[in-house]
Formats: C-alpha cells, structure tokens, sequence
C-alpha cells in the first residue's frame, strides 16, 4: 500500500507517468499526471523541450491545461501555460507576453465578448447587426496584432464555437443576421483578417466541436458554474488540435506517401479481374477505394509525392490509371512508380532514392498485413498503414496528422512536376559525361532576390526544412522572418532555380545581419534537390553584394554543426573564406569585401530580381 | 511507482479519497472528516471543478448545480456521493 508516498517521485520518467496514465486514462489521474511532468520540468530531470504559452482568454480554459501538458508530452514538449485575465485589453500585453512566449493562443468566446450578438441578439435592429459583428473581430484583430507588435511568437486564434440551442428557434437560420449565420460570418471574416498578421492561424474549433458533437463538447453546469464551458471530451481534443496546430508550423512529418495497387487504389486484383473486373467508383464496393484516391490526390495537390510500390505487371498499372473511368489518379499523380516482383522494402527504398526523400520522411499504405509487417520490419523509418483498418476515428488519411502545414505555398502545387523533372535529369546524368559537361547541358539559370512578404511563406518552409545543406541549421517561423525583414541592419535573400527540363521553384536562401563593417551570414542553405548545383556559390555571391553595398567589408561565415549537415562542413574553405574561429565543432570564416566578391561559376546565369527589394 | 495505490472496488469512501488525493495532490491516508476547502491549500474553485467531473466520472453519475455547490469538505462529499449511488450499497 502507497498511501503514504510523496506526491511525486522525482525518479521517474515522463514515459512513466504517461504510461501509468494511459492504463487507466481517468481525469483524476490526467490531473495528477500533468502535475507530476510539471514536477519533473520544475527539477529539470524531464527530457521535454519547454515552450512559454499565454492563453488570452475571456473564460475558463485552465482545465485544458492538463490536457495539453499530457498530449505535449506525447510530442516530447512541455508546455508551460499562463492565462490572461477574463477581459483581455492591450494594456495587459506588455506584462503577459514579457517573458517572449513561444505560442500565444488566442480563444475568446463570442458569448462572452457580445452579449447583443449572442443571447440578446433579437433586441438587435438587424441593420446594426453586421457592424457589431466586424467590431467584435476587430476587437480580435487588435490583440493579434498587439501581440504580433511585442513578441515573436506563433499565434493560434480560436474561432467562434455555434450554439446548441438559439433564441430565435428555426426561423434564425433563415435570417441571414441571425445568431448562427451572424457567427459563421464571423468565422470567414476572422479568417480573412488573421492571415494578413505573419505567423497567425486560426484553430477551427467550431470545425472540431461540431465533429465531436456540440452537445457533448458543451459543459452547461460548467458553464453556469465557473464559466467554464467544455466537456472533458472537448478539451481533450481541443489539446490535440492545438499540439497539431504547433507542430503543423513546422511542415508535413511525410513528404511521400508510397501505396500498393491491388485491393488498396481499388478492389481486386488487375491482373486477374482485368480492367472491367476491378472495383472502383462512387458507390457500391470501388467508393471506399476511389474515396482513397481522391484524398491522395488532394494531398499531391498540397505537395505530397505520391508514388506506387506494387506487385504487378506494370502495363496493367498503366492501363488503370489511363483508361478507367472512374480512376481519379493518373500517371501524372505520380512522382515514381515501381511496379514489379521486387521486394516492396527494396523498392521503397528505391523511390526514396529516386525522389532524394528520407525514408524518414515516407508512408507506405498497404491492405496486406504481411507486407505491411515487412516494410515495418526492414523499413523501421517508414511509417506503415495498414488499410483501412488504421484509419480511426473517420477513416480518411487526415487521421493519422502526418500531412499538416498551415499554408500551401507555390513550390508545393508544383511539387510533383518537379521531383518528375527530377527524374529525367537523373537519366541525363547517366548518359556519359563529366560533371562539368552535366552542369553545363543543364543550362541553370538562377533568379535572386531580396524577400518580401510574398516570399516569407516559402523562406519559412526552407530554413524549417532543410537538413543537410544548411550551414547553421537556425529554424525561422513567419513572425520571425517579418521581423527580420523590417530590420534594416539584415537582408533575406532568396533563390529560384530552373534549368532546361524545369523549375525547380525557390530553393534556397540566405541571410546576412550587419554590425557595422562586418557582415555575418546568419541562415544559408540550399534544398537537398538542387545540392552540386553551385546555388550555395550564388547565394553568397549576392550576399556579399549586398553586404559591400549597405557598407560592410568583412563577410562572415559559420558553420554550426549538426546531426545531418556534415557535408558542408568545410563549404567556406572550398569558396576560398579564410578561417578565424573554432570554438569547438562550431567554426567561423571570413571573406574581405574590399577584395571584391566571391564570384559564381560560369555555367549558372544569374539574374537579380530588383522586384521586392526594400530599397 | 504510482503515486496513488488503487482503492478496491465497492469501497466509497476509499474511492473518493483517492480522486480527492489525485486532485489536490495529497495521498490517501491524509484525507479524513478535517480536509476541507478551508484546510486544503489546492483546493481553489479550479480544482473544485476538476474534483466535480473527477467524481463524476469516477462514479458514473451527474451531479446537480446544489448537489456540486454543497462539496465543500470530505463528509459533506461522502454524504453526496453516497446519497447518489445508495449508501455503501455495491
């Protein structure tokens, strides 16, 4: 008998305590869990990261907290979580976000806000509705840009969550100012005004609760009692959308989804039921497989490669996606195809090549439980779907929270064109050449430029994503990148590449901050797609173009090691940077501007895009 | 290395402190006629909503506005409880 044990054992690991929760997953015990992870961040023994997150609020919310603390300790970070008072104002931000939040959550409920466009709404004229409505997120848009104004945090703002019961019965909804349309206008209108604020997104909590069931997510004796209005069944899913929403900032966990043919793109088997045979369609048994390729397909369009593994005679393979009439994937989804008798590990791993994507960073959706067990065994990296089964709550790949970012930039529509362009150019190189003949067949053409607004989404993705070519390996968000931007003392260069077989969109970039006459180059990577390409050589080029031109006469370069970046471990030795520093593995370089510049190979043509200069 | 031992099964009032001690982050054994909203540092209105949906769940029952307003110390807890799901009764 433990009835004596202290609260918490500081022995223990987050593991531990997440694994006594899960046995018995009480709210009890969810309380006391997240206490006893505070505990272990608190004695520094936890291996967490730990992010600082204000909640503005104007009720209740601090029941989440364990919530949040449970589902962010499943992520590896520990959340630690302050709350505005009931009636947030602008005064209050200095003091709130002092201690530079890492995540501001904005979620003010409407009914709390306005009561004339809530429970007194009917008193209304309706004429005066709609200007009610746009002060209320007004009033919302001056906090998100308050808090913008004095911290770089991300921004999370909740929209408004509709009503169980409305005052104005069913003749509401055919009022278009009435309380539920009144409210889904304002959800469009936040929307529209909290994308113009960098680094903000709005949480669909509407969108989540109704899900759920608004019923069941509305605590009405909470409410009455405390003000606090969610059900344990909202909070817990309102923690896990949020730790989505986090995470999301930092792009897609896959980059490619690898499926299998038979039985999984549609029912039965091509090679015996034949073209006529297979199911496939919208209804009957093909709707569950044609309802898969229509969410494969939407997720090529949001930059996911898509790519086949299957065991097949590949003109039957071919054959489908070509000429069935309800096949809505067709070769052209596809950035790599292995239909063959090959082993499916062998081949996934032979996409990964292909396509140049970490297995890391691959799914493979299977309806065989054995292939799906050996790609799992010999592929430990891969994440593995077992089809349909997997699928839980809704059955749509959307579950599993693998394919999440906040925006979808120009680069990602275009993606799998150019991971097919890689390919071709991957058939050039094999016709005998040398290197430099490669290079120059290519016939490179870079397009530089200082950042602007527009480029910040895609500059974001890079220094988030880009792993091996990537000097210093700092991680930007939007919010950041914009304060950046406005500083006069540092630039953001960006770098467009395309050669004969195409674009390869943005794929590099660079950033220089100035202290006086010395410039240091912050950020420079280039994206594993374009690496011997010479890019790098460009992209320090302009920087030092730029630097000699804001006055600079010393270019520094660093190199900050980490797990995946050794390969540009000496790139400053080899464009002829003399070395300063070596402060352990982390090293810095120098280059003298009065000497000129750099300089870039002959075989990349550069032009200087003077659009978006903030000259 | 649960903190808190499981209480058998059937035995109320061994129930109850063991979600009171989960809450306000006491063991078992200190739980007795004298822990009260008075004598419990924890126990703010925060928790005292956290102890509400706790007992709730943990007894499967739906606790009215009086019923939640009146658990104030662990006797008047006790005598709540047990009213609802039928004193000591298994």
């Amino acid at each position: 008998m433990s009835a004596t044990a202290p609260p918490y054992d500081q022995h223990e690991t987050v593991a531990e305590i997440l694994a006594w929760f899960d046995e018995k997953p009480t709210i009890a015990r969810r309380t006391q869990a997240a206490r006893r992870i505070d505990g272990l961040q608190d004695l520094g023994t936890s291996t967490l990261r730990s992010l600082r997150c204000v909640v503005i609020r104007n009720y209740t919310i601090e029941p989440l907290g364990a919530y949040l603390t449970i589902e962010a300790a499943r992520a590896g970070l520990h959340l630690a979580v302050g709350y505005s008072s009931y009636d947030p104002s602008i005064e209050e931000l200095d003091e709130l976000l002092g201690a530079a939040p890492d995540l501001v959550v904005l979620a003010l409920r409407l009914e709390a806000m306005s009561s004339a466009l809530t429970r007194d709404l009917l008193a209304n004229e309706p004429a005066a509705v709609e200007a009610l409505a746009e002060a209320v997120v007004d009033r919302i848009d001056v906090l998100v840009q308050g808090v913008r104004a004095r911290c770089n945090a991300m921004i999370a703002v909740h929209n408004f969550v509709l009503p169980t019961a409305v005052a104005g019965g069913l003749a509401d909804t055919q009022n278009p100012v009435g309380r539920l349309n009144v409210a889904r206008a304002m959800n469009v209108h936040l929307v529209a005004k909290v994308r113009q604020t960098g680094g903000a997104s709005v949480l669909d909590v509407d969108h989540l609760f109704a899900s759920l069931g608004y019923q069941d997510c509305y605590d009405a004796r909470g409410d009455r009692t405390s003000a606090a209005p969610l059900s344990p069944i909202a909070l817990e899913a309102l923690a896990t959308a949020q730790l989505r929403n986090l995470n999301a900032a930092r792009g897609p966990l896959v980059k490619c989804v690898v499926v299998d043919c038979d039985n999984t793109l549609w029912g039965g088997v091509i090679g015996e039921d034949g073209l006529a045979g297979i199911a496939l369609g919208d209804s009957g048994p093909g709707r569950r497989h044609q309802d898969l390729q229509y969410e494969l397909v939407n997720l090529r369009r949001r930059g996911i490669a898509l790519a086949i593994a299957s065991k097949n005679e590949v003109a039957d393979v071919i054959e489908v996606l070509t000429s069935h009439p309800e096949s809505v994937l067709r070769p052209g989804d596809f950035a790599a195809m292995h239909v063959n008798w090959e082993d499916k590990a062998d081949n996934i791993a032979a996409i990964a090549a292909e396509l140049n994507i970490s297995t890391g960073h691959m799914a493979f959706i299977d309806d065989d439980r054995f292939q799906c067990e050996w790609v799992a065994e010999r592929l430990p990296d891969v994440r593995v779907v077992h089809w349909p089964d997997d699928l839980e709550p809704s059955g749509s790949l959307e579950d599993l929270a693998w394919f999440d970012s906040l925006v979808i930039t120009d680069e990602d529509r275009q993606r799998t064109t150019m991971y097919r362009a890689e390919a071709q150019r991957r058939t050039t190189r094999d016709e005998a050449m040398t290197p430099e003949e490669y290079l120059r067949s290519l016939e490179l053409v870079a397009t530089v430029g200082t950042a602007a607004d527009q480029h910040l989404p895609r500059v974001a993705q890079l220094t988030q994503r880009t792993n091996q070519f990537n000097l210093t390996t700092r991680r930007y968000d939007m919010a950041e990148l914009a304060a950046l931007s406005d500083d006069p003392g540092a630039a953001i260069v960006w770098l467009d590449l395309r050669d004969r077989f195409g674009s390869y969109g943005m794929v590099g970039c660079g950033i220089v901050r100035r202290d006086h006459d010395e410039a240091v180059i912050d950020t420079l990577l280039v994206s594993c797609r374009v690496l011997g390409r010479s890019a790098e050589m460009v992209l320090v080029d302009q920087l030092a173009r730029i630097s000699r031109a804001a006055g600079a006469t010393v270019l520094v370069g660093e190199y900050v090691p980490s797990e995946r970046n050794g390969q540009v471990a000496d790139l400053y030795d080899r464009i002829g940077f003399s070395v300063v520093d070596t402060d352990g593995a982390r090293r810095q370089w120098k280059w003298d501007l009065t000497a000129g510049r750099p300089g870039v190979p002959d075989w990349i043509q550069v032009i200087e895009e003077s659009d978006g200069s903030r000259e | 290395m649960a903190a808190v031992s499981e209480a058998v099964d059937g035995d109320v009032e061994g129930r109850i402190r063991e979600v009171m001690a989960g809450v306000f982050e006491l063991s078992p054994a200190e739980i007795g006629p004298q822990t009260s909203k008075d004598t419990v540092e924890r126990w703010d209105s925060l928790q005292q909503l956290t102890l509400v949906i706790s007992l709730e769940e943990e007894f499967g029952i739906q606790l009215s506005d009086e019923e939640t307003a009146s658990l104030l110390n662990y006797p008047l807890i006790v005598a709540v409880i047990s009213d609802r799901i039928g004193t000591g009764v298994q």
